[in-house]
């Protein structure tokens, strides 16, 4: 057996030791409370289809407004606008969750606070990648219309949604995906009417201490959550870049959606720092605690972000290999309460324990979406120069240390920081696996679940300066190291 | 002599079936034929970057065919030349060189005298991202024969160039493939090609060797 062969069954067994794991310990000696079950199912579907929906409808708003903005003497704030699209689905879920659980008061705890929160997340990531579905397939097909005279509604109906079903039905799929396995969302506020799968998976273990009955829960549905991944996973087609005459995708409107719903949450944010500031004394008594715990965000984000640096490096190092690559496409993340009670009962939970176990079950959610997020298609572009190194006769080693290391470092570096950012944010997992507050974000979440809302908020600008600290640590870093690579 | 034998693969909706071809030792044999006529799969089975258990390819008294694709010992260069494109032209040359564990002497003295055989002076320390679609092909060459390949493999390798360049492009090839003296395989579709580098062309539609003929 070869290195490559050796560390792609390494990696395969450590991404499906959760199931495999729960199955050796937990025998299923019955069905779950059906009832049960099939209403937390039809709220997590509820939920996804109506987050999904929506995200599509403003992210289609959104994206003739980033279009439209193209070619104006304003151009130049399409970036700045892209920034904020994508902000709210970059950040952790925290930052969303007090910024509107402040600015809507009261807020409508229950499947639609969770689909709010959902489309606010994701309405802006939809935006920008209809933008480029927009630009690179339908640009052709739009300068024809517009030519030929044919109104934006003749255009919409008959030529672009005809046209684009394919693309838009596999976006609304990977929202939803993306909605159905949320954890800390409805978590936060799906209250007692909106309890989803992940939710019911996190009860059945933490309350009722029944395994077997959240290991069965959690099978549907990844099951479920891989069914559409199949799906998601076909339709790929060949895409043409070529700048085009957008007039009939073009509506000013959609840059006020922007600005709008990011006023909504930045303004919340803003406006509940502070209101929060005076009451900053109320802090002082977790002063010494506030020292450890922004060490244990640092320590948190910074193990998170190098464990999933070197996992990606290792997923190119062992690539191209078909069944792989399928293996890695169609892999489901774990749910996340299941996967964080599985490492819960590994060992002890004292001491140190806790930041290992909280990166690694961070690594184990975050790195399909890491790998989804550009690792594929990066790898996707190399394979060919791979293929030619090959067939010269340069050993894996070569291949990885000259051709794709010094072309991979810099986005290695992103998704590493991104995946920090997220781990300094997180509060769901370590609330499993830590039996106290360890990181600044699950203090933030223990004030925000004593009704200290903008406290909460205050405290959560110092969870934005270890996220920084870290994202500069892995993108800097990469940059650096591929230029002393270069040299 | 280098002769193909059972090359026979079932992809479905397409057949490959040469039961017996045999390419030049010396000079260039072409593989000519219209799109979707097998000449790229027969490319890939020959490089051994797809699996094909029956055939065997005995080039010199060994089958290559047995070997992995690295341990063939060939010199490619693809249609879309495929340099890597953090390295300059030269880096690109020096990786195949230290792939195939060229001495470091050795490499020193090919590096000058391909550079020279083909004028790359001018660009040889350019990032391959910046190079024109003729430097592309020449770096591509080079790097293809500082390996000291036992047979050179091009495919269509003048199609994503300019036609104004092709001609061009065509002189540096024969020249090389001269001075190297280095049996080649050219697939191709385009007769100009033929015309100009073949000693020996083999048509094919429909996966199979329909006639040859020796130029």
């Amino acid at each position: 057996m070869s290195l490559r062969q050796l560390l792609r069954g390494s990696l395969v067994l450590f991404l499906v030791f959760p199931f495999v794991f729960l199955i050796y310990q937990f025998r299923i000696v019955g069905l779950p409370d059906m009832g049960e079950f099939w209403w937390a199912f039809k709220n997590s579907f509820i939920q996804s289809f109506f987050s999904a929906v929506l995200s599509l409808v403003l992210g289609f708003w959104a994206a003739t407004g980033l279009i439209g903005i193209s070619g104006t003497r304003y151009a130049w704030s399409r970036p700045f606008l892209e920034i904020l699209c994508l902000l709210p689905n970059f950040l952790p879920p925290l930052f969303i969750l007090l910024s509107i659980l402040n600015a809507i008061d009261p807020f409508p705890m229950g499947l639609s606070g969770i689909i709010i929160i959902h489309t606010l997340m994701n309405f802006g990531l939809t935006a920008i990648l209809l933008v480029g579905i927009f630009e690179s397939k339908v640009g052709t097909l739009a300068e024809l219309a517009y030519v030929e005279g044919a109104s934006r509604w003749l255009f919409y109906t008959k030529g672009l949604f005809p046209y684009l079903k394919k693309d838009l039905f596999l976006l609304g799929l990977f929202v939803f995906v993306v909605c159905f396995g949320s954890f800390a969302v409805p978590l936060i506020v799906g209250g007692g009417r909106g309890t989803t799968l992940e939710v019911l998976i996190y009860e059945k273990i933490r309350l009722s201490n029944d395994w077997g009955g959240a290991v069965l829960i959690a099978f549907v549905q990844s099951l479920f959550i891989f069914s559409l991944s199949l799906v998601a996973g076909r339709g790929q087609s060949a895409w043409n870049a070529r700048p085009s005459n957008l007039s009939l995708l073009k509506g000013y409107s959609g840059i006020v959606l922007i600005l709008g719903v990011s006023a909504v949450y930045l303004i919340g944010y803003v406006q509940g720092f502070i209101e929060g500031l005076p009451m900053i004394s109320t802090l002082y008594d977790l002063q010494s605690a506030l020292a450890w715990n922004f060490l244990g965000s640092l320590a948190i984000g910074l193990t998170t972000g190098l464990c999933c640096f070197f996992i990606l490096m290792l997923i190119a190092f062992v690539s191209p290999k078909k069944w792989f690559g399928r293996f890695l496409s169609g892999y489901v993340a774990p749910s996340t309460a299941l996967a964080c009670f599985c490492l819960l009962i590994m060992g002890p939970n004292e001491g140190l324990y806790p930041f290992l176990k909280i990166p690694l079950a961070l690594v184990l959610l975050s790195i399909t979406s890491l790998f989804r997020m550009g690792w594929d298609s990066e790898l996707q572009k190399l394979e060919p120069q791979v293929t030619v190194a090959y067939t010269m006769g340069a050993s894996s080693w070569q291949c990885f240390r000259e051709v794709l290391l010094p072309q991979l470092l810099t986005r290695a570096g992103l998704l590493s920081g991104l995946a920090s950012v997220w781990a300094c944010g997180d509060f769901a997992v370590s609330r499993i696996l830590a039996h106290r507050d360890v990181t600044l974000a699950m203090t933030t979440e223990t004030l925000m679940s004593s009704y200290r809302l903008h406290q909460a908020i205050v405290l959560s600008s110092l969870v934005v300066v270890t996220g920084v600290v870290c994202f500069l640590i892995f993108a800097g870093g990469s940059r650096v190291l591929s230029r002393k690579l270069a040299s | 002599m280098s002769l193909v034998e059972n090359l026979r693969h079932d992809y479905g909706d397409f057949n490959l079936d040469i039961p017996a071809w045999e390419i030049l030792d010396q000079g260039t044999t072409a593989l000519c034929g219209p799109s979707g006529s097998g000449k790229t799969s027969i490319f890939r089975v020959l490089l051994g970057l797809e699996k094909c258990p029956s055939f065997s390819w005995t080039h010199k008294d060994e089958d290559l065919a047995k070997l992995k694709a690295p341990d063939r010992r060939l010199g490619v260069v693809f249609q879309s030349f495929d340099l890597f494109p953090h390295m300059s032209a030269r880096e690109n040359i020096l990786f195949a060189a230290r792939a195939r564990k060229v001495p470091n002497d050795r490499t020193d003295k090919r590096l000058k005298e391909l550079i020279q055989v083909l004028d790359m002076n001018s660009f040889q320390d350019r990032p391959a991202a910046l190079l024109s679609g003729g430097e592309k092909q020449r770096t591509a060459l080079a790097r293809a024969i500082i390996g000291e390949p036992r047979v050179l493999l091009l495919d269509e390798p003048f199609s994503a160039l300019d036609p104004h360049l092709r001609s061009e492009s065509r002189k540096w090839v024969l020249n090389l493939i001269k001075t190297e003296n280095i049996p080649t395989l050219l697939v191709t579709h385009d007769r100009e090609d033929v015309k100009a580098l073949a000693n020996k062309v083999s048509y094919i539609e429909n996966g199979r060797i329909t006639h040859e003929e020796v130029i």
